[in-house]
């Protein structure tokens, strides 16, 4: 009797232990925050990216499995701002209870151009999505992934500490680079044009106008009228370059520089990682940073 | 050449009038509209003026990526002029300064513009700081 008593306190032991050192699993529909939950949880998480890299997030469907992979994690990360408008509903839906979302741009201050005044529905449409291009949203986002995964797993709150403060010091560097290396571009030269509106942010921290051939999103097909209006602003503003994205058609971007006698400046990460360069989020940064000064000087 | 002078001259002119298609396209020159560059503001006579709080101070001033002012500091002021587009939309410095002193320190940069407009701008740090600064009317 007492050796049985010792076998099932042995077992007992064993699976509680077990159960303690068991990795978090989480779920991301963002390149980059699969980059970020990787960073701060280190071995003590388990990262599926549902989103891989070089694939454009706006055109992405939800799949039965990536539905069941993400019903399988403790953690969902998911963009936010609207980015998961169209299967964000299913997700709330079908996900069990246990599991935590957390939609990270929506806690993060949010840029809105054009947006007419007093209209706040238009907002949650309206808002740029694309957090992610500048470090210092990326920072914010780092901070809020590090509060989930506390919450979750109050065993490694010290791991998850050093990994945030290990990756939040990648990130200041980053950004200390990526001002140094724009303030060799005067700011009268800072006209960003690209393919759609993903750089908004971007823009704020480093001093760009930006105009863009697409919107928000690149569902949206421009109109003629916008792309004649876009070639006349190139050719007034006398902008030198205008950029490519790793996702999008070039067709029209192609078209406008013959019509508007700017170059294609290079091709940019906007929409998450993807491969080459932009295969780091520090990568990404560091590419588009180049591209863009490079081009414009 | 048969047929009616009539019917020789309307010839004549239709394959004149085909002609004169092709004929204009090879002796017209594309009309391009010249290139409208980026208004470029006239270089105005700007001066920095360098304050520090601790001395020694070495310092170095970058603007658009070449190296504007470097310099030993042993007094805590110091003064000079630069020629310098100064568009609206302003201008970006990049300064780097450190001090023997492990203390807290500061460097401010003063622009002034030949209006009599001046702007200021502070850096702390420890030993080192290091920052990108932006100059702009009216800010």
């Amino acid at each position: 009797m007492g050796s049985t008593l010792r076998a099932v306190s042995l077992c007992f032991l064993f699976f509680s232990t077990a159960k303690l050192y068991a990795e978090i699993k989480v779920a991301s529909f963002s390149t980059i925050l699969s980059e970020i939950a990787q960073k701060v949880g280190g071995k003590n998480v388990a990262v599926t990216s549902l989103i891989k890299p070089g694939q454009d997030p706006h055109e992405y469907q939800l799949t039965p499995g990536d539905l069941s992979a993400a019903a399988a994690a403790d953690l969902v990360l998911l963009s936010g701002k609207g980015m998961e408008e169209t299967y964000l509903r299913n997700l709330r839906d079908t996900l069990p209870k246990r599991v935590q979302m957390l939609e990270v741009g929506d806690q993060l201050p949010g840029l809105t151009k054009g947006m007419d005044e007093g209209k706040e529905a238009q907002k949650a449409t309206m808002e740029d999505p694309h957090w992610w291009n500048s470090a210092l949203e990326a920072e914010k986002a780092t901070a809020l992934v590090r509060d989930a995964l506390i919450r979750l797993d109050g065993l490694h709150i010290a791991d998850y500490q050093a990994g945030a403060s290990a990756y939040l010091a990648e990130l200041k560097e980053l950004d200390s680079w990526a001002k140094r290396k724009i303030a060799e571009l005067p700011r009268n030269r800072r006209k960003l044009v690209t393919s759609h509106d993903a750089f908004q942010y971007f823009a704020k921290d480093y001093g760009f106008q930006i105009d863009s051939i697409e919107g928000l999103t690149t569902e949206q097909e421009p109109s003629v009228s916008h792309v004649t209006a876009l070639i006349a602003e190139i050719k007034k503003e006398g902008v030198k370059a205008i950029f490519l994205e790793n996702t999008l058609n070039p067709k029209v971007s192609i078209e406008i520089t013959r019509e508007s006698g700017a170059k294609i400046g290079g091709t940019l990460y906007a929409d998450g990682l993807g491969p080459g360069e932009g295969e780091t989020y520090a990568g990404m940064i560091r590419h588009n940073v180049n591209t863009i000064v490079d081009a414009l000087k | 050449m048969r047929g009616s002078p009539l019917v020789q001259a309307v010839v004549v002119v239709a394959v004149l009038l085909l002609l004169l298609l092709p004929l204009h396209r090879l002796t017209q020159r594309e009309v391009r509209l010249p290139e409208q560059p980026v208004a470029s503001p006239t270089p105005k006579q700007v001066q920095l003026a360098v304050r520090t709080t601790a001395i020694p101070c070495r310092f170095q001033i970058t603007f658009l990526g070449k190296k504007l002012w470097t310099e030993e500091a042993s007094t805590p002021e110091l003064t000079k002029d630069f020629p310098i587009d100064f568009p609206k939309e302003g201008i970006d410095l990049v300064v780097d300064a450190t001090w023997e002193t492990q203390a807290l320190a500061a460097i401010e940069i003063t622009l002034s513009l030949p209006d009599g407009a001046t702007m200021h701008r502070t850096l702390w740090g420890r030993g080192t700081a290091s920052d990108v600064i932006t100059f702009r009317e009216n800010e």
